[in-house]
């Protein structure tokens, strides 16, 4: 309640929270705003936007309505961002949280392969996994998944090797709680919330990744993507630019988006801190 | 006299909060004067040092007036007042060695160039009692104790020769014997500078070893001001007296004592 | 120096011999207790006095099994304290309690007052279900809280009512002995002396023994019958409160009777 109330009162978290609310409902509606495929051929080629009524934002080099690629478009990117976060923190935060409480060798263990994974460019690392499997969108949510979760993994076990230390957890050794319940109900639920926060910042570069992805051929070929997009309109980048900057900038609206949302998510877990 | 710093019907209220945290407080204090602020926990005293430093979180209202009256002016934070607080790790930053962070107070307030500033740093260094001085340039707050980390919070605080020193809550983080060194550091310090002392402390037997006058705080108002001696010997309000009777002391008779079965 | 008090004849509720340790940090070892012994007996108070570093608070987290010993032995209640493991060790922890320094920092951030109370009585089985509501209000009770404080959250009570909440957790398990390591030190002054007055009221009550940890010798010389005092991991001194007090033999105790602020003294001017 009061949490929500902290959110509210973050202009950034609003802001990050509505343009977050517009794209998921663009995403949500595409098929209803534009049905069918949006990769069929709809109309004139390279229609500049703002001159036919019905392809508001023009059509591209094969006449494909630019308008119904981006919202379909936001269907792909929010689904591959959303889900390689989920995935990426989930391994992450029981990689983390398993190698901060047994300590130890398998501490040691945990952190050299988390090592292993962060010396490579995660972008890197997503493009080998795509090239050696198929593209489809599953084996691209995962390759993503593969470079983001070793920050995490990192921050989940930095907040349970401090928690072990308060005199919260010492107190419930004094009491005679059995570490697994201290594991379950003293450590785990105060070393999530930052791991959390911390998702935001993924989705967005787990956005950008899948762009980039879709833009070297390597996205799944069957679903339009703003990447593909951007790719689409490079051999066509002096006579219209367009073709490439409209997607552009839907991309980066996205990616702000759901940064001001994770800062507002930061700020309202940092003052429950406080309180 | 001419008072160093001039408080007039000074509030401030939090955002969102109905009652202010600081009430009409009015109070002078004079140059090279020890003035003591004491109360418990909301009382406002934290506020009252805050508001001087100019130092409140964004969205505090804040009305009344601070005025400067030796100055001619309004002051500036480290050249004419500086500020020690409970944790001395909030005001050292944890990466720079001891040596720049003490000189650089001096340099950017003083105007000296580098090299005559760390030769006054060193010299500030010797003035707080850190032991070997030329060592201790050149090394890094967490090699220190916390009494000691302190004494260069205090070295890089006097180091533009401020006219006034605020120190909230400066020793309550401290063990007792340090917390006794620091006060009379404080002590030797205002007496060679003629500096004045704002000490913001919830211990009332501290304000009185140390300060020329005491300010008492309860509920967001100054509801006692008056000479140390005078305001133990003979408190006028209800809430001194309350202080007092509550102080804990080597004379007080022990409460084991109390309760025989 | 060993503990030299004769109590009665009877067996000491606690006995420490000879405890020992020694930290590694940045590179050297630091000895953070060396050679120490105390004994506690049922219903005494034992005030642990020293500087920042003398090693008390190392003591208190060896007594109470928070950090292991590199030598020495301890009984406690009439048993191998130290060889006690495992889930043995968990059902003896009951009879050992301790209070923190830090109010809010020693309770779940998540916690409820209710749930802080009862965890004890859970954990032990000392209640069935339906009675942890009346029974933690009637600890409340015993900590003078009003029993509507009951559904709070740790957050939105005072930091004294969080102490006293902290006594209630420990009252809960029905200990014989409690820790208190610097359990005043964070409170106001005019809470300060209700806490205490509350300790030395569950001690007649209860015939508890405290091990009261602190640097405060005025705090110390409120309700403690003896003290020992620390000095560089070692005990310099130990005796009657009064008479260390009125006579103290070693330098750090009359370092730390000096150090006291005086509301009434000689001020150099």
């Amino acid at each position: 309640m009061s949490a929500v109330r902290r959110f509210i009162g973050s202009p950034e978290g609003v802001i990050g929270a509505l343009l977050l609310l517009v794209l998921a409902a663009i995403a949500l509606l595409a098929p209803l705003l534009f049905p069918g495929d949006p990769l069929r051929i709809a109309g004139r080629p390279l229609l500049v936007p703002f001159a036919d009524p019905a392809f508001p934002l023009g059509t591209d080099r094969l006449g494909r309505n630019v308008l119904a690629g981006l919202v379909h478009g936001a269907r792909a990117s929010l689904l591959v961002g959303i889900a390689a976060a989920l995935v990426a923190v989930a391994i992450g935060a029981i990689i983390g949280t398993l190698a901060g409480f047994a300590g130890g060798l398998v501490d040691e263990a945990l952190m050299r392969v988390v090592d292993a994974f962060q010396i490579v460019p995660g972008f890197l690392l997503a493009l080998a996994f795509v090239s050696v499997a198929q593209p489809t969108l599953p084996v691209v949510i995962f390759a993503i998944a593969l470079g983001a979760w070793t920050g995490p993994a990192r921050l989940a076990r930095a907040e349970v090797l401090s928690i072990r230390e308060r005199d919260y957890v010492a107190s419930a050794r004094i009491i005679g709680m059995h570490p697994l319940e201290i594991a379950l109900r003293e450590v785990l639920p105060n070393a999530i919330p930052p791991v959390l926060a911390l998702s935001a910042v993924i989705v967005a570069g787990a956005v950008l990744t899948e762009a980039a992805l879709s833009f070297l051929g390597l996205g799944d070929p069957n679903i339009v993507t703003w990447g593909s997009m951007i790719a689409e309109g490079r051999s066509v980048l002096r006579s219209a630019p367009y073709l490439s900057i409209v997607p552009g900038l839907a991309l980066v609206a996205t990616v702000i988006g759901v940064y001001l949302f994770g800062e507002g998510l930061a700020t309202m877990l940092a003052r429950r801190d406080r309180a | 006299m001419t008072a160093l710093l001039h408080l007039t019907e000074l509030s401030v209220t939090y955002p969102r909060q109905a009652e202010p945290a600081l009430d009409a407080v009015s109070l002078d204090i004079a140059p090279g004067e020890k003035l003591a602020i004491i109360g418990e926990s909301g009382s406002g005293k934290s506020t009252l040092a805050l508001a001087l430093a100019g130092l409140l979180p964004r969205g505090a209202r804040l009305s009344g007036n601070i005025t400067w009256p030796s100055l001619g002016r309004s002051a500036r934070a480290g050249a004419d007042f500086g500020m020690v607080f409970q944790d001395p790790g909030a005001s050292l930053n944890p990466v720079l060695r001891i040596g720049e962070q003490v000189a650089e107070a001096a340099q950017r307030h003083l105007g000296l160039d580098w090299e005559k500033a760390g030769i006054l740093a060193l010299e500030l260094l010797g003035r707080v009692r850190i032991p070997d001085p030329e060592l201790a340039m050149r090394a890094y707050p967490h090699q220190f104790s916390g009494g000691q980390r302190q004494r260069i919070a205090i070295a890089a605080a006097i180091a533009a020769r401020p006219r006034l020193l605020i120190a909230d809550e400066a020793t309550s983080a401290l063990d007792v014997l340090v917390q006794a060194e620091i006060v009379a550091l404080f002590r030797d310090l205002c007496a060679a500078d003629g500096m004045a002392l704002i000490l913001i402390t919830h211990d009332i037997a501290l304000a009185a070893s140390l300060a020329d006058r005491i300010a008492v705080m309860h509920q967001a108002r100054l509801v006692e001001l008056a000479p140390a001696l005078q305001l133990v010997e003979t408190p006028q309000a209800d809430y001194t007296r309350h202080l007092l009777g509550t102080h804990i002391d080597l004379t007080d008779t022990p409460r084991i004592g109390r309760t025989v079965p | 120096m060993k503990e030299g008090l004769a109590t009665d004849g009877a067996e000491p509720l606690l006995v420490a011999n000879s405890i020992s340790r020694r930290f590694i940090s940045g590179g050297r070892r630091v000895t953070a207790l060396d050679d120490v012994s105390i004994t506690l007996s049922a219903g005494e108070t034992l005030g642990l006095l020293g500087p920042s570093g003398s090693g008390k608070s190392t003591l208190a987290r060896v007594i109470t099994r928070l950090i292991e010993p590199d030598a020495g032995e301890v009984s406690f209640a009439g048993q191998d304290w130290l060889g006690l493991k495992g889930s043995a060790l968990r059902r003896q922890r009951r009879l050992m309690q301790m209070v923190f320094q830090d109010p809010l920092g020693a309770f779940n951030p998540r916690a409820s007052v209710l749930s802080a109370i009862t965890d004890p009585l859970r954990i032990h089985r000392l209640a069935p279900r339906g009675q942890w509501r009346m029974r933690a209000n009637a600890l409340l009770d015993r900590v003078q809280l009003p029993a509507s404080l009951l559904d709070r959250g740790i957050g939105e009570i005072s930091g004294g009512q969080r102490q006293r909440v902290a006594l209630a957790r420990a009252l809960a398990c029905e200990p014989r002995l409690i820790v208190l390591d610097e359990a005043v030190s964070a409170l106001d002054v005019s809470i300060r002396g209700q806490i205490l007055d509350l300790l030395v009221e569950l001690q007649r009550q209860d015939g508890l023994a405290y091990l009261f940890v602190s640097h405060d010798l005025a705090v110390v010389k409120a309700v403690a019958h003896r003290v020992a005092i620390m000095d560089a991991g070692r005990i310099v001194e130990t005796g009657p409160t009064g008479r260390v007090i009125a006579q103290p033999s070693s330098p750090m105790a009359r370092a730390l009777i000096a150090a006291v602020p005086r509301l009434h003294q000689e001020r150099p001017r």
